[in-house]
């Protein structure tokens, strides 16, 4: 999405951004209907990274994480990880199964599909604002779900771009309840 | 008690989607995949079929054609994503009489439930 010289990639730049800003939006609108909460962005960053320092986007390398993995294609392709830390992906479980919180303790079958159905919706909702927005059709993965360190994580489904030598620019979303329930990152890295 | 057919490879919708529909007067029965859709829609014979698009194997489509060569009077809606329009304009082509746009709201699902069944 993000080529070619330095104006025309100023120009792309800004585009990007701002479409990553109502994408973003518009995914965290998504994740607050699926768990019946009012969620807010503090922050939407648009960051040049070296592939393989990816991992750093979702948290120390050797942080246990919870990653829900989307890739996409269509008119462009690219990559795009929710990863939020057990606890609160737990709450997000029982959020969006009605339970009290606490009630889910380890990813199961049930677990696995809700979170899976988290992603589905935040990367559908963000890809829907950026395709509409850029008149291109883009369309998501199934999700992947796993947990694991932010380190594994990340090679088992980017090890292609990690292995890349040029910057590539990602979105990275930090959000979070008012009482602090859940705060967890976004991360969306186009590759072409 | 209505039968209502739920179809989603996802577990936690179709357990969402069933929790609704038994906590409201109908009889959920589930299917994960579109070929248990066909074979649980012949040996149950519901009022309705709540129908998710995407599904591996043998998607939402070609799950609605099974269905309506078994019952050319089946009575589906499709379960969506945003932004799969134009997959829900082919759905109704082929027969579907509506759609629900996830993730879904409980009184737009039991609404469409209430069309079908009607």
């Amino acid at each position: 999405m993000l080529t070619g010289n330095k104006a025309k990639r100023e120009r792309d730049l800004a585009t990007w951004s701002k479409l990553a800003h109502a994408g973003s939006k518009n995914a965290i609108s998504g994740l607050s209907q699926m768990v019946s909460q009012e969620i807010t962005v503090s922050t939407v960053s648009l960051e040049e990274v070296l592939p393989r320092n990816v991992t750093g986007l979702i948290g120390k390398e050797n942080d246990k994480v919870v990653g829900i993995y989307l890739s996409f294609s269509g008119s462009s392709s690219g990559h795009i990880m929710l990863a939020f830390q057990p606890q609160t992906a737990f709450g997000l479980v029982d959020m969006a199964m009605g339970m009290p919180l606490g009630s889910a303790q380890e990813l199961g079958e049930m677990e696995r599909s809700a979170l899976g159905e988290i992603g589905n919706v935040v990367g559908t909702f963000f890809l829907n604002t950026i395709a509409d927005g850029a008149g291109q059709c883009l369309s998501p993965s199934p999700p992947v779900v796993s947990i694991n360190t932010a380190s594994a994580i990340m090679s088992s489904v980017m090890a292609g771009v990690m292995a890349q030598d040029n910057p590539i620019f990602g979105v990275r979303l930090l959000f979070s309840t008012e009482q602090g329930e859940i705060s967890g990152r976004f991360l969306v890295l186009p590759v072409d | 008690m209505s039968k209502i057919l739920v179809v989603d490879d996802a577990a936690f919708m179709r357990m969402r989607c069933a929790k609704l529909l038994n906590d409201n007067g109908y009889h959920a029965v589930e299917a994960s995949n579109g070929a248990e859709a066909v074979q649980k829609y012949r040996e149950n014979r519901p009022v309705a079929v709540l129908l998710d698009i995407t599904m591996p194997e043998m998607d939402g489509i070609e799950t609605l054609k099974k269905i309506m060569e078994e019952d050319s009077g089946a009575r589906v809606a499709m379960v969506t994503a945003m932004g799969q329009q134009s997959m829900v304009i082919e759905a109704i082509k082929y027969g579907a009489k509506d759609f629900v746009v996830k993730p879904f709201d409980a009184q737009r699902v039991l609404g469409a439930v209430a069309k079908l069944t009607a």
